[in-house]
């Protein structure tokens, strides 16, 4: 009886640890996430006083909008080249940094760096780099490979150097979980291997991948909802451009927003992005969920 | 027996090989960024760039305090970070605790919705937070800026600190408890002690977070009393000069932004690792 009271008493305690964060987490997201579904069914513009009704004119408008439809293709092109490349370097690197060599521990120091810095301060600095006049990475390529690019003003160009700065700001995140995945393989299993005669490539493909699988699942997920609302590199490396062909999903509606205080048209491309999120999200979730039973 | 030794022997030079591309790589920005902004701005902007430039100067870093309000910015940026950091910890552990130790029904499914708001991405609720912040007074105020970010780190601040959490063996509260310590003394007395390095490293990495934070600040600050320096980094960005953007101070900015994170780096390199790989591998 009085343990019951107890147990009672601590579920009341667990909820007001919880109530604090719950609070907030409700005023900033779930109630702007309301507001925002409700103000994509009107025209808003808040300097000039426009509130009114318009059903389902602002996805009506999305339909015909060039510049949407160019901003959805870059969000999803953005966020699976970006996974698609730091996976692939994010594995290579953890290799790097788990082999045995004199400068390891120096070399994982430096991996964290790029995760450290501000987006931002990445985002200008690959901008510079890449500057078709003075940038050093046009002139880098033109001295190892005899031909000169101007990335930032070709519309695939841009789309490709956004996504390599992406790359080189987010690998070593993913190089640290992969890192921490190779460390958590125990070592009798390699050994067990090699007495049964397994070579350096089986023991990759075999024991190193599967438990791997996990860990990269787990990044790939996270990475492709982050990367859906992706917003710093493009505001700060193209603004957009060239044209719109680095019109991000976030950048869109942040430029609808405070550019031409479209209130309600930025709220309808914000459930389209929601919609984004969930549909990629969902079919991620599925995707390793198939993985963890087939390996 | 030579043979293998040999075989060592290439896979070693590969693997230096292989460091010094990645070498490279990964600090080709920063010597880049670091160069910039110690070179003259005549110099700076020369064709082919100047790899190792024999100029220096420290006047980009002066020139820089005065196209924008530094001071103010700095001072800014470092009571959002600390301010936002500190707000989630403490609300982080609260949920976490409970969370981690006691049972209730329906508490996987609200850990779950806690994790899930993670997905939302946050240029979706700026237009309502940017108008209940007009109403409420929180517009161009640190403090809504704080709430803004301290909110949305902490379902990742949570999940993390459950995990450490779980790691203290609950014989130590269990025995407090039977000697009647309160619910209170449990948690502040008992449990806190023991996590304290748990909620450093979580404290030094929503730190680095916050001071990364460029959206809430760009949106939510509409003037100088409350902007942050990654927004500065934006206004610098904004004069041109006759070769184009002031390439020589936004450098000289982006050093000092880059300076805390080396710092914070070195100090707590463990710790940051600990902590950010805790909820990805169990």
């Amino acid at each position: 009886m009085k343990q019951k009271k107890l147990s009672r008493r601590r579920v009341l305690y667990a909820l007001l640890l919880i109530l604090p964060a719950l609070a907030f987490r409700l005023f900033t997201s779930l109630y702007p996430v309301l507001y925002t579904i409700y103000l994509a069914f009107y025209q808003v513009n808040p300097i000039v006083g426009l509130f009114r009704y318009a059903g389902l004119g602002n996805f009506q408008k999305m339909t015909t909008d060039l510049v949407v439809q160019e901003s959805v293709f870059f969000t999803v092109f953005f966020t699976f080249a970006s996974i698609g490349l730091q996976t692939l370097f994010g594995l290579l690197v953890a290799l790097l940094l788990n082999a045995r060599f004199r400068f390891r521990y120096f070399a994982r120091t430096v991996n964290l760096i790029p995760w450290a810095i501000p987006m931002i301060v990445a985002a200008l600095g690959f901008r510079w780099m890449f500057d078709s006049e003075y940038g050093i990475i046009p002139d880098l390529i033109a001295r190892l490979f005899g031909f000169r690019f101007a990335w930032l003003i070709d519309p695939w160009g841009a789309k490709w150097a956004v996504v390599l700065a992406n790359v080189w700001k987010n690998t070593p995140f993913v190089a640290l979980l992969l890192l921490a995945g190779l460390q958590s393989v125990p070592s009798e299993i390699y050994e067990a291997a090699r007495v049964d005669g397994g070579t350096n490539w089986h023991c990759f493909r075999y024991i190193t991948i599967p438990f791997l699988m996990p860990v990269v699942m787990t990044t790939v997920l996270f990475f492709t909802v982050w990367y859906l609302a992706t917003f710093d590199i493009v505001y700060g490396m193209t603004g957009g451009g060239p044209g719109f062909s680095t019109a991000i999903m976030s950048y869109k509606i942040f430029q609808e927003t405070f550019s031409n205080m479209n209130f309600g048209y930025a709220s309808a491309l914000s459930v389209l992005l929601f919609f984004l999120v969930g549909v990629l999200g969902a079919i991620f979730l599925w995707i390793s969920h198939f993985f963890e039973i087939s390996i | 027996m030579i043979a293998a030794r040999m075989r060592w022997r290439t896979d070693g030079t590969i693997l230096y090989f292989l460091f010094l591309i990645y070498l490279f790589v990964t600090l080709l920005p920063f010597y880049w960024i670091f160069i910039s902004s110690v070179t003259p701005r005549h110099r700076l902007f020369s064709i082919p760039p100047l790899y190792f430039p024999r100029y220096f100067t420290t006047e980009n870093f002066l020139k820089m305090q005065t196209s924008i309000p530094f001071e103010l910015y700095l001072r800014n940026s470092l009571i959002f970070a600390l301010s936002a950091s500190a707000f989630s910890v403490l609300l982080g552990f609260f949920a976490a605790y409970a969370f981690a130790r006691i049972r209730f029904r329906g508490s996987s499914v609200l850990l779950l919705l806690f994790l899930l708001s993670i997905a939302l991405p946050p240029i979706t609720t700026v237009i309502p937070l940017y108008e209940l912040y007009g109403k409420v007074g929180l517009l161009n105020t640190i403090q809504g800026m704080v709430i803004a970010m301290g909110s949305l780190i902490t379902p990742f601040t949570i999940w993390v600190l459950i995990a450490f959490i779980k790691q203290v063996p609950v014989e130590i509260e269990e025995a407090a408890s039977i000697d009647g310590a309160s619910f209170l003394r449990l948690l502040f007395g008992i449990s806190l002690p023991l996590i304290l390095p748990a909620i450093g490293t979580m404290f030094v990495i929503n730190f680095i977070t916050s001071w990364n934070e460029l959206l809430y600040p760009l949106v939510f600050a509409v003037d100088a009393q409350s902007k942050t320096l990654t927004v500065g980094l934006t206004e610098v960005a904004l004069e041109s000069t006759a070769y184009g953007k002031p390439w020589d101070l936004m450098s000289a900015l982006s050093v000092i932004m880059i300076i805390p994170a080396i710092v914070l780096v070195i100090l707590f390199q463990r710790t940051i690792v600990e902590g950010l790989t805790k909820g990805a591998i169990k």
